[in-house]
């Protein structure tokens, strides 16, 4: 082998090293980036799971107080519970999805149809879900229209 | 710069990962986590009004939807079963 030839290999080989270096080095830089990305993410929602634990105890309190027997000075007072714990989760960032008008699979959840005049309106909410922040932690469970089922052309 | 993507295709659930950093890490699905996990539900919706849906929000329109809606479909790969929505194969 002839020193030319011995040249031409060697500069290869540094070229493709150099090239596994900058792949692995950019392979790096993405995860470094990503790591901190989802660090943020993970300081700005760490309370999610908890406000979602929460959300079941601000449900049983808007039952209680749906209740034909919450009326007087106890309930309230029940009812100012319910609102100071609102207002807390709402200053968390905590915000209603609303359920008044078209079926969204997005922030909806559908568990069942009924009869209707139009399909996809929102006939009953069976929970409400919530956003927290941009986000939806939980969905809004809901009862759907079918004007199929309306004219029995449906099933 | 090309990369290995992993797919888990499952009956189910699916999830994806890729390699990064001589480790394996998934990709969680724009819905963020759930139930599953970075998983996301094996569903594909075609609605009324056009739109395509996958995964968690699919899922979520299946009662409403059913005959636009594809789940369980890892069953019948393999076999020549077609899915049929609103006049197309």
């Amino acid at each position: 082998m002839d020193m030319e030839s011995l040249l031409q290999e060697a500069e290869a080989k540094a070229f493709e090293n150099l090239d596994m270096a900058k792949r692995i080095q950019a392979d790096y830089d993405n995860y470094r980036k990503r790591s901190q990305k989802e660090m943020e993410e993970f300081r700005k929602f760490a309370t999610e799971g908890l406000v979602l634990e929460l959300l079941v105890i601000l449900d049983d309190l808007e039952r209680a107080l749906q209740t034909e027997d919450a009326v007087g000075p106890f309930a309230d007072g029940v009812r100012g519970i319910h609102i100071n714990l609102k207002k807390l989760l709402e200053f968390k960032g905590l915000k209603e999805i609303a359920t008044d008008g078209v079926f969204d699979p997005r922030v909806h959840d559908c568990l069942m149809t009924c009869e209707g005049d139009e399909d996809g309106r929102i006939a009953e909410v069976y929970q409400k879900g919530y956003y927290l922040g941009p986000r939806v932690i939980r969905c809004a469970k809901v009862k759907v229209t079918n004007a199929t089922k309306k004219n029995g052309e449906g099933e | 710069m090309s990369r290995v993507i992993g797919i888990d295709l499952g009956t189910s659930n699916s999830a994806a990962a890729i390699m990064e950093g001589g480790r394996p890490s998934m990709i969680p699905s724009a819905e963020g986590t759930s139930v599953g996990g970075k998983a996301f539900p094996s569903y594909v919706a075609f609605t009324e009004d056009g739109q395509l849906l996958v995964g968690e929000p699919a899922r979520r329109q299946a009662v409403t939807n059913p005959d636009g809606t594809i789940k369980n479909i890892k069953r019948k790969m393999g076999t020549d079963h077609k899915v049929k929505i609103r006049g197309k194969e």
